[in-house]
């Protein structure tokens, strides 16, 4: 029985792993505003015309496909965003890739309304929550978006937005490098030209290992400008220990490269 | 008449190929960084005429690209009746550099309701919109927050309803949610981030209880008393086990508070106090 057992979460988990893996390829419709449009099906019912909006936080669908799909109760009152709104959608279908557990609003778009005067039926809106858990390929020339599911959970925006809004947020925030580098940088307020000068390089260190030199100037670091230390310290929290991390400086007037490998340490 | 036919059916074949290579243009590709905001928004920075960086929602949902006018008059932008200003520099962060661009001197209310709630956690100040997007093919993938952009030989149609302020009823509207939610809070930007540098302590992350391999000149650590060799116990309190979890407790550690280390020196226990410093 253990036996058995296992192999059914093994097969599983095949399954499971395999259906991340899985990339689909949609056409899109491009309307005369720009907007895209792909048809989605939405618990197995449709398909629906929805705009994939980058620019749009969360997903909506029309009260209408929330009916017909069986997303929310007719009776339920649709009106109100948030809360109110907010509903769970068992499935959405790309092609014949079926993605799970789709966070969705319920509501009818004013200006979905005005845009399927001009282009038929419009139903909705692929936001953030829906198009964050695929990486995404959108080509205009082929009329095209490919989709790979990643795994990544989108967080609970609508939930972070009140949170914020009510103020309950703490707010102190700060960044720091990661790993150990081994210099310093400074920039005055009055200097406005693009980089920040490197005041001092710490000895033997992950720098100075590198070649990095006080009075060099850094223009970019992993392609992340560095006009600030505030700039600086963002690029440097998004860098890996023990991973080489490009450096664009400006040393005699003459542009160059840098690789420096931060230190794993606190 | 035949061969003259054939020949020229002939030197088109032979030219066809020569033809093709020189239709496609040699494609770029940029590594693009971008953030997402707490509004869930793709944002990227970008330079206009070597002023800013200025923050921009990458936004399908936008037939054109906007910047808002305030941010463009602070900077002597002049744009014409229609709010369309003729660029002489448009540099996207990454690399990518949009020759005889214009953008829409026009501050999409989108970004009125999002910075008046402080929603993006960062001052956003424009749109890329299709007529930029579309002329690259673009992946994009959040878990990893990359994003690439590669030429495609592609020029996109201006699209209809940009022709002035709130036209076509609305068709460039998208996102009036957020302004509805924008009218009832006047929550204030984010202050910048407190920077915090490190304390100079390199590491062996194999070890355990994790040794300290060096310590880096003139920083936090090299004028405690710390030594090379000593070995982690404690940070702040709690007992360190692994890299892992050192690297947990540091990444939450507040700014302005000593941080509280027990090491370990040839078995003897030691307490040492530092602070962090502005070095990286």
């Amino acid at each position: 029985m253990p036996v058995k057992l296992s192999t059914v979460i093994f097969i599983f988990f095949i399954n499971t792993t395999c259906g991340l893996a899985q990339s689909i390829t949609v056409p899109m419709e491009i309307l005369k505003t720009g907007h895209i449009v792909i048809s989605v099906k939405v618990n197995d019912k449709g398909p629906y015309r929805l705009i994939f909006d980058t620019g749009a936080p969360t997903t909506i669908i029309s009260s209408k496909v929330a009916t017909e799909a069986e997303v929310v109760k007719p009776s339920l009152s649709l009106t109100l965003f948030g809360a109110g709104g907010q509903a769970n959608v068992k499935s959405f279908e790309l092609g014949n890739l079926k993605t799970p557990n789709n966070s969705v609003v319920v509501m009818d778009h004013p200006t979905l309304k005005v845009m399927s005067k001009f282009f038929g039926p419009i139903e909705g809106i692929i936001g953030f929550t829906t198009y964050s858990r695929y990486k995404f390929i959108l080509d205009y020339k082929a009329s095209s978006i490919t989709f790979s599911p990643t795994g990544f959970i989108p967080p609970d925006i609508i939930k972070a937005m009140m949170t914020r809004m009510t103020g309950s947020e703490k707010s102190q925030s700060f960044l720091f490098p990661k790993g150990i580098w081994g210099f310093q940088a400074e920039k005055s307020s009055l200097d406005t030209s693009d980089g920040i000068t490197v005041s001092l390089v710490n000895e033997n260190s992950p720098a100075a290992k590198a070649g990095l030199k006080k009075n060099d100037r850094i223009l970019s670091l992993d392609g992340f400008w560095t006009d600030s230390l505030e700039d600086l310290f963002f690029a440097a929290s998004k860098a890996t220990p023990q991973k080489s991390s490009k450096l664009t400086i400006l040393r005699d007037q003459k542009k160059m490269n840098i690789s420096l490998i931060p230190s794993t340490g606190i | 008449m035949l061969i003259i036919r054939t020949i020229w059916a002939a030197s088109f074949i032979i030219l066809m190929p020569l033809i093709a290579v020189e239709a496609a243009a040699p494609s770029e590709s940029f590594t693009i960084p971008f953030r997402i905001t707490k509004s869930s928004h793709l944002v990227v920075r970008a330079k206009i005429n070597n002023k800013g960086p200025y923050y921009f929602v990458v936004d399908t949902g936008a037939p054109v690209s906007f910047f808002s006018e305030e941010s463009g008059k602070k900077i002597g932008l002049n744009s014409d009746d229609k709010n369309w200003c003729n660029l002489d520099s448009f540099l996207i962060e990454g690399g990518l550099s949009v020759q005889n661009y214009k953008i829409k001197l026009e501050t999409p209310f989108q970004l009125v309701g999002m910075n008046g709630m402080a929603l993006g956690g960062v001052e956003l100040h424009g749109l890329i919109g299709y007529d930029l997007i579309a002329q690259y093919k673009i992946e994009i993938d959040v878990s990893k927050e990359s994003m690439t952009w590669t030429s495609l030989d592609f020029k996109p149609k201006l699209p209809l309803g940009v022709s002035g302020k709130n036209s076509a009823g609305g068709l460039d509207a998208l996102g009036s949610i957020m302004k509805t939610i924008g009218t009832i809070s006047g929550k204030k930007q984010d202050s910048s981030p407190q920077l915090r540098g490190n304390l100079g302590i390199i590491i062996d992350p194999q070890t355990n209880p994790l040794a300290i391999t060096q310590l880096i000149s003139e920083s936090p650590a090299s004028k405690s008393g710390i030594l090379t060799g000593d070995v982690i116990i404690k940070f702040n309190g709690t007992d360190v086990n692994s890299m892992a979890q050192l690297l947990k407790l540091y990444e939450s550690a507040p700014i302005n508070k000593p941080i509280q280390l027990h090491l370990l020196r040839k078995n003897k226990p030691i307490h040492i106090e530092l602070n962090f410093e502005k070095g990286l």
